[in-house]
Protein backbone atom coordinates (compact mmCIF):
# COMPACT_ATOMS: atom_id res chain seq x y z
CA UNK A 1 0.00 0.00 0.00
CA UNK A 2 3.12 2.38 0.68
CA UNK A 3 3.84 1.83 -3.01
CA UNK A 4 -0.01 2.08 -4.42
CA UNK A 5 -0.62 5.33 -2.55
CA UNK A 6 2.64 6.47 -2.69
CA UNK A 7 2.38 7.10 0.94
CA UNK A 8 5.32 7.11 3.59
CA UNK A 9 3.86 4.24 5.43
CA UNK A 10 0.21 2.31 5.50
CA UNK A 11 -1.26 0.40 8.18
CA UNK A 12 -3.52 -2.36 7.27
CA UNK A 13 -6.75 -4.00 9.16
CA UNK A 14 -9.48 -5.41 8.75
CA UNK A 15 -12.55 -4.33 7.50
CA UNK A 16 -15.38 -2.52 9.63
CA UNK A 17 -17.09 0.92 9.66
CA UNK A 18 -17.13 1.32 13.23
CA UNK A 19 -13.88 2.65 13.36
CA UNK A 20 -14.30 5.31 11.28
CA UNK A 21 -14.27 7.88 14.44
CA UNK A 22 -10.92 6.66 15.37
CA UNK A 23 -9.31 9.63 13.45
CA UNK A 24 -11.45 11.46 16.17
CA UNK A 25 -10.08 10.46 19.64
CA UNK A 26 -6.72 12.29 19.07
CA UNK A 27 -8.47 15.56 19.20
CA UNK A 28 -10.60 14.52 22.81
CA UNK A 29 -10.70 17.45 25.49
CA UNK A 30 -9.44 19.57 22.77
CA UNK A 31 -12.84 21.45 22.21
CA UNK A 32 -12.05 22.08 18.72
CA UNK A 33 -14.72 21.49 16.08
CA UNK A 34 -13.95 18.47 13.33
CA UNK A 35 -15.66 19.56 10.43
CA UNK A 36 -16.55 16.03 8.46
CA UNK A 37 -18.77 15.03 5.52
CA UNK A 38 -22.16 13.79 5.25
CA UNK A 39 -21.97 9.66 5.82
CA UNK A 40 -23.94 6.43 7.65
CA UNK A 41 -24.95 7.06 10.89
CA UNK A 42 -28.03 9.31 12.25
CA UNK A 43 -26.75 12.22 12.49
CA UNK A 44 -24.71 12.34 9.18
CA UNK A 45 -21.46 12.67 9.73
CA UNK A 46 -18.79 9.60 10.90
CA UNK A 47 -18.52 10.41 13.66
CA UNK A 48 -20.59 8.79 16.43
CA UNK A 49 -22.85 11.08 19.20
CA UNK A 50 -20.84 10.38 21.83
CA UNK A 51 -18.20 12.60 20.49
CA UNK A 52 -19.59 15.55 22.33
CA UNK A 53 -19.09 14.24 25.73
CA UNK A 54 -15.03 14.60 24.48
CA UNK A 55 -15.45 18.35 22.96
CA UNK A 56 -15.86 17.36 19.39
CA UNK A 57 -17.96 19.28 17.49
CA UNK A 58 -18.81 17.99 13.99
CA UNK A 59 -20.20 19.62 10.96
CA UNK A 60 -21.71 17.78 8.42
CA UNK A 61 -21.61 19.54 4.33
CA UNK A 62 -22.87 18.60 2.03
CA UNK A 63 -21.54 15.39 -0.30
CA UNK A 64 -19.40 17.07 -3.42
CA UNK A 65 -18.98 20.28 -2.13
CA UNK A 66 -16.77 22.27 -3.87
CA UNK A 67 -13.96 24.57 -2.44
CA UNK A 68 -15.96 27.64 -1.75
CA UNK A 69 -18.92 26.25 0.08
CA UNK A 70 -16.00 24.63 2.25
CA UNK A 71 -14.19 27.88 2.64
CA UNK A 72 -17.53 29.55 3.20
CA UNK A 73 -18.11 26.59 6.28
CA UNK A 74 -14.70 27.19 7.79
CA UNK A 75 -15.15 30.97 7.61
CA UNK A 76 -18.25 29.93 10.33
CA UNK A 77 -16.31 27.22 12.16
CA UNK A 78 -13.04 28.61 12.43
CA UNK A 79 -9.87 26.65 12.69
CA UNK A 80 -11.08 23.14 12.49
CA UNK A 81 -8.97 20.15 13.17
CA UNK A 82 -10.09 18.13 10.64
CA UNK A 83 -11.54 18.11 7.38
CA UNK A 84 -12.80 14.85 6.26
CA UNK A 85 -13.76 14.26 2.99
CA UNK A 86 -15.63 11.39 0.50
CA UNK A 87 -14.94 11.03 -2.38
CA UNK A 88 -16.84 9.33 -4.14
CA UNK A 89 -19.57 10.06 -1.69
CA UNK A 90 -21.57 6.69 -1.17
CA UNK A 91 -24.01 6.17 -3.00
CA UNK A 92 -24.28 9.00 -5.21
CA UNK A 93 -20.65 8.89 -6.63
CA UNK A 94 -20.11 12.86 -5.62
CA UNK A 95 -16.14 13.88 -6.31
CA UNK A 96 -15.23 16.64 -3.89
CA UNK A 97 -12.60 18.73 -5.03
CA UNK A 98 -9.78 16.91 -2.75
CA UNK A 99 -7.34 19.90 -4.08
CA UNK A 100 -9.55 22.98 -3.25
CA UNK A 101 -9.91 21.20 0.26
CA UNK A 102 -6.47 20.83 0.70
CA UNK A 103 -5.61 24.96 0.17
CA UNK A 104 -8.92 25.44 2.57
CA UNK A 105 -7.17 23.58 4.63
CA UNK A 106 -3.72 24.88 4.34
CA UNK A 107 -5.20 28.51 4.57
CA UNK A 108 -7.29 27.76 8.28
CA UNK A 109 -4.24 26.00 9.38
CA UNK A 110 -2.49 27.62 11.86
CA UNK A 111 0.90 27.43 13.61
CA UNK A 112 1.43 24.20 15.58
CA UNK A 113 -1.95 23.28 15.02
CA UNK A 114 -2.50 22.09 11.26
CA UNK A 115 -5.97 21.43 9.96
CA UNK A 116 -6.04 17.65 8.90
CA UNK A 117 -7.87 16.57 5.20
CA UNK A 118 -8.79 13.20 5.56
CA UNK A 119 -9.70 11.39 2.69
CA UNK A 120 -12.12 8.43 2.27
CA UNK A 121 -11.92 6.70 -1.05
CA UNK A 122 -13.05 3.55 -0.78
CA UNK A 123 -14.53 3.57 -4.40
CA UNK A 124 -11.67 4.49 -6.53
CA UNK A 125 -8.22 4.28 -4.26
CA UNK A 126 -5.53 3.70 -4.54
CA UNK A 127 -5.63 2.26 -8.08
CA UNK A 128 -7.85 5.07 -9.82
CA UNK A 129 -7.36 8.21 -7.36
CA UNK A 130 -4.26 8.98 -5.03
CA UNK A 131 -5.56 11.62 -2.61
CA UNK A 132 -1.74 11.42 -1.15
CA UNK A 133 -0.42 13.31 -4.21
CA UNK A 134 -2.12 16.11 -3.25
CA UNK A 135 0.26 16.54 0.23
CA UNK A 136 -0.55 16.36 3.80
CA UNK A 137 -3.46 13.98 3.41
CA UNK A 138 -4.09 11.21 5.70
CA UNK A 139 -6.54 8.96 3.24
CA UNK A 140 -8.72 6.21 4.43
CA UNK A 141 -10.09 3.86 1.09
CA UNK A 142 -11.52 1.21 4.17
CA UNK A 143 -11.72 2.16 7.33
CA UNK A 144 -9.59 -0.02 10.54
CA UNK A 145 -11.64 -1.91 12.66
CA UNK A 146 -11.55 -3.33 16.42
CA UNK A 147 -9.94 -1.19 19.58
CA UNK A 148 -6.84 -2.65 18.26
CA UNK A 149 -7.35 -0.52 15.54
CA UNK A 150 -7.83 2.22 17.24
CA UNK A 151 -4.69 1.66 19.31
CA UNK A 152 -2.57 1.62 16.01
CA UNK A 153 -4.33 4.45 14.92
CA UNK A 154 -2.84 6.18 17.99
CA UNK A 155 0.69 4.90 17.02
CA UNK A 156 0.41 6.03 13.41
CA UNK A 157 -0.70 9.74 14.89
CA UNK A 158 2.14 9.91 17.49
CA UNK A 159 4.52 9.25 14.66
CA UNK A 160 3.50 10.83 11.52
CA UNK A 161 1.97 13.65 12.50
CA UNK A 162 5.34 15.44 14.09
CA UNK A 163 6.68 14.47 11.09
CA UNK A 164 4.10 15.06 8.44
CA UNK A 165 2.29 18.49 9.91
CA UNK A 166 5.21 20.69 8.96
CA UNK A 167 4.65 21.91 5.31
CA UNK A 168 7.65 20.68 4.22
CA UNK A 169 6.53 17.13 4.32
CA UNK A 170 4.44 15.79 1.74
CA UNK A 171 2.73 12.64 2.97
CA UNK A 172 1.29 10.93 5.63
CA UNK A 173 0.90 7.36 7.16
CA UNK A 174 -2.11 6.01 4.85
CA UNK A 175 -4.65 2.87 6.32
CA UNK A 176 -5.33 0.27 4.43
CA UNK A 177 -7.67 0.72 1.18
CA UNK A 178 -9.22 -2.87 1.51
CA UNK A 179 -9.49 -5.95 3.52
CA UNK A 180 -6.44 -7.12 4.46
CA UNK A 181 -7.98 -10.56 4.30
CA UNK A 182 -9.18 -10.57 0.60
CA UNK A 183 -5.48 -9.95 -0.16
CA UNK A 184 -3.80 -7.02 -1.80
CA UNK A 185 -3.33 -8.72 -4.77
CA UNK A 186 -7.13 -9.52 -4.99
CA UNK A 187 -7.41 -5.65 -4.37
CA UNK A 188 -5.48 -4.77 -7.77
CA UNK A 189 -7.26 -7.65 -9.64
CA UNK A 190 -10.36 -6.62 -8.71
CA UNK A 191 -9.91 -3.46 -9.26
CA UNK A 192 -8.77 -3.60 -12.82
CA UNK A 193 -10.64 -6.52 -13.60
CA UNK A 194 -14.06 -5.03 -12.87
CA UNK A 195 -13.22 -1.90 -13.73
CA UNK A 196 -14.49 -2.16 -17.12
CA UNK A 197 -17.56 -4.35 -16.18
CA UNK A 198 -18.44 -0.90 -14.23
CA UNK A 199 -17.73 0.95 -16.92
CA UNK A 200 -20.00 -0.61 -19.75
CA UNK A 201 -22.28 -1.20 -16.57
CA UNK A 202 -22.82 2.27 -16.42
CA UNK A 203 -23.84 3.06 -20.19
CA UNK A 204 -25.61 -0.80 -20.16
CA UNK A 205 -26.80 -2.13 -17.16
CA UNK A 206 -29.13 -0.01 -16.67
CA UNK A 207 -31.02 -0.79 -20.53
CA UNK A 208 -30.34 -4.29 -19.93
CA UNK A 209 -29.13 -5.95 -23.74
CA UNK A 210 -30.63 -3.06 -25.66
CA UNK A 211 -28.53 -0.70 -26.53
CA UNK A 212 -31.15 2.46 -25.70
CA UNK A 213 -31.37 2.53 -21.46
CA UNK A 214 -34.54 1.63 -20.25
CA UNK A 215 -37.22 3.79 -19.52
CA UNK A 216 -37.81 2.66 -16.34
CA UNK A 217 -34.39 4.12 -14.94
CA UNK A 218 -34.16 7.61 -14.55
CA UNK A 219 -30.65 8.43 -13.66
CA UNK A 220 -27.55 6.66 -13.44
CA UNK A 221 -24.50 7.90 -10.81
CA UNK A 222 -20.90 7.00 -12.18
CA UNK A 223 -17.87 9.35 -11.96
CA UNK A 224 -17.29 10.59 -15.42
CA UNK A 225 -21.10 10.38 -16.92
CA UNK A 226 -22.16 13.75 -18.30
CA UNK A 227 -25.33 13.69 -16.56
CA UNK A 228 -23.14 14.24 -13.23
CA UNK A 229 -22.47 17.36 -14.56
CA UNK A 230 -19.99 19.31 -16.06
CA UNK A 231 -17.98 20.09 -12.60
CA UNK A 232 -18.16 16.84 -11.72
CA UNK A 233 -16.49 15.17 -14.72
CA UNK A 234 -14.08 18.08 -14.48
CA UNK A 235 -13.04 16.98 -11.20
CA UNK A 236 -13.36 13.62 -12.22
CA UNK A 237 -10.79 14.14 -15.05
CA UNK A 238 -8.85 15.97 -12.77
CA UNK A 239 -8.46 13.91 -9.58
CA UNK A 240 -9.58 10.29 -10.97
CA UNK A 241 -7.72 7.87 -13.46
CA UNK A 242 -10.77 5.39 -14.12
CA UNK A 243 -14.11 5.60 -12.68
CA UNK A 244 -14.40 2.26 -10.76
CA UNK A 245 -16.94 -0.53 -10.44
CA UNK A 246 -19.43 0.92 -8.14
CA UNK A 247 -23.03 2.75 -9.72
CA UNK A 248 -25.90 4.00 -8.24
CA UNK A 249 -28.98 4.35 -10.37
CA UNK A 250 -33.00 5.74 -10.02
CA UNK A 251 -35.87 3.88 -10.97
CA UNK A 252 -39.18 5.29 -11.65
CA UNK A 253 -41.59 5.19 -8.79
CA UNK A 254 -40.32 5.05 -5.63
CA UNK A 255 -39.12 2.55 -2.52
CA UNK A 256 -42.05 -0.26 -3.63
CA UNK A 257 -40.46 -0.59 -7.23
CA UNK A 258 -37.06 -0.39 -6.15
CA UNK A 259 -37.89 -3.52 -3.96
CA UNK A 260 -39.16 -5.55 -6.80
CA UNK A 261 -36.52 -5.11 -8.63
CA UNK A 262 -34.07 -5.91 -6.24
CA UNK A 263 -36.52 -9.28 -4.85
CA UNK A 264 -36.28 -9.83 -8.74
CA UNK A 265 -32.82 -10.43 -9.10
CA UNK A 266 -31.45 -14.08 -9.46
CA UNK A 267 -27.88 -13.68 -10.38
CA UNK A 268 -26.86 -10.85 -8.09
CA UNK A 269 -27.01 -10.77 -4.60
CA UNK A 270 -28.66 -7.99 -2.15
CA UNK A 271 -25.57 -7.41 0.35
CA UNK A 272 -24.21 -4.19 1.40
CA UNK A 273 -20.45 -5.29 0.83
CA UNK A 274 -18.97 -3.66 -2.43
CA UNK A 275 -15.72 -3.89 -4.26
CA UNK A 276 -15.45 -7.88 -4.34
CA UNK A 277 -15.22 -10.13 -6.88
CA UNK A 278 -19.26 -10.76 -6.81
CA UNK A 279 -21.55 -8.63 -7.93
CA UNK A 280 -23.73 -7.09 -5.32
CA UNK A 281 -27.18 -4.96 -5.07
CA UNK A 282 -28.39 -3.09 -1.85
CA UNK A 283 -30.96 -0.43 -1.56
CA UNK A 284 -28.99 2.58 0.24
CA UNK A 285 -31.79 4.18 1.72
CA UNK A 286 -33.02 1.67 3.81
CA UNK A 287 -29.87 -0.60 4.03
CA UNK A 288 -26.41 0.95 4.11
CA UNK A 289 -27.88 4.84 5.35
CA UNK A 290 -30.80 3.20 7.54
CA UNK A 291 -29.31 5.20 10.03
CA UNK A 292 -29.25 8.89 8.61
CA UNK A 293 -32.48 10.93 9.17
CA UNK A 294 -34.30 11.62 6.03
CA UNK A 295 -32.82 15.20 5.88
CA UNK A 296 -29.65 13.81 6.61
CA UNK A 297 -29.66 11.75 3.55
CA UNK A 298 -31.17 14.05 1.13
CA UNK A 299 -28.25 16.11 1.99
CA UNK A 300 -25.97 13.29 1.08
CA UNK A 301 -27.75 13.32 -1.99
CA UNK A 302 -29.62 10.13 -1.50
CA UNK A 303 -32.97 12.21 -2.95
CA UNK A 304 -34.74 9.33 -4.15
CA UNK A 305 -35.86 6.03 -1.88
CA UNK B 1 -32.12 4.39 -5.52
CA UNK B 2 -30.11 1.24 -6.08
CA UNK B 3 -26.36 1.05 -5.40
CA UNK B 4 -24.45 -1.70 -8.12
CA UNK B 5 -21.25 -3.00 -7.12
CA UNK B 6 -19.92 -4.79 -10.56
CA UNK B 7 -17.65 -7.63 -9.56
CA UNK B 8 -15.97 -10.22 -12.15
CA UNK B 9 -18.79 -12.27 -13.52
CA UNK B 10 -19.79 -11.88 -17.28
CA UNK B 11 -21.47 -8.43 -17.84
CA UNK B 12 -24.08 -10.25 -20.12
CA UNK B 13 -25.15 -12.77 -17.34
CA UNK B 14 -25.39 -9.41 -15.09
CA UNK B 15 -26.92 -7.27 -17.90
CA UNK B 16 -29.71 -10.68 -18.30
CA UNK B 17 -30.15 -10.66 -14.77
CA UNK B 18 -30.59 -6.89 -14.34
CA UNK B 19 -33.18 -7.08 -17.70
CA UNK B 20 -35.23 -9.56 -16.15
CA UNK B 21 -35.25 -7.61 -12.69
CA UNK B 22 -36.44 -4.65 -13.88
CA UNK B 23 -39.09 -6.41 -15.78
CA UNK B 24 -40.24 -6.76 -12.60
CA UNK B 25 -41.41 -3.22 -12.56
CA UNK B 26 -43.67 -1.72 -14.87
CA UNK B 27 -43.20 1.30 -17.25
CA UNK B 28 -43.55 4.75 -16.39
CA UNK B 29 -46.14 5.30 -18.79
CA UNK B 30 -48.21 2.36 -17.10
CA UNK B 31 -47.71 4.72 -14.12
CA UNK B 32 -48.79 7.58 -15.92
CA UNK B 33 -51.74 5.60 -17.16
CA UNK B 34 -52.86 4.34 -13.93
CA UNK B 35 -52.75 8.01 -12.81
CA UNK B 36 -54.83 9.28 -14.80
Amino acid sequence: MVVWDRAEAAVLFSSGMVPLPAPAWPFCGRATPCSSPTHLRRDGTPLPPCVAEFGITTVPFPAGANAEKLAALVAVHRSPRVIFLESPANPTMQLCDMAGARTVADQCSIPDRPTLLMVDNTFLGPIFCQPLALGRIWCSTRPPNSSVAILIWWLAWLWGVPKSSGRSRPCVPSWAPTPTGRGLAHQSLAGHAATPHGATAAQRVPSGRGAARSPKVARVYYPGLPEMGESQVALWRQQCSGAGSVISFDIHGGEAEAFRVLDAFRHIRLAVSLGGIDTLVEHPWSMTHAAMRSEQKHLAGSAMP
Amino acid sequence: MIRLSVGLEDPEDLFVDLEQALAAIRHPEDHAVRHE
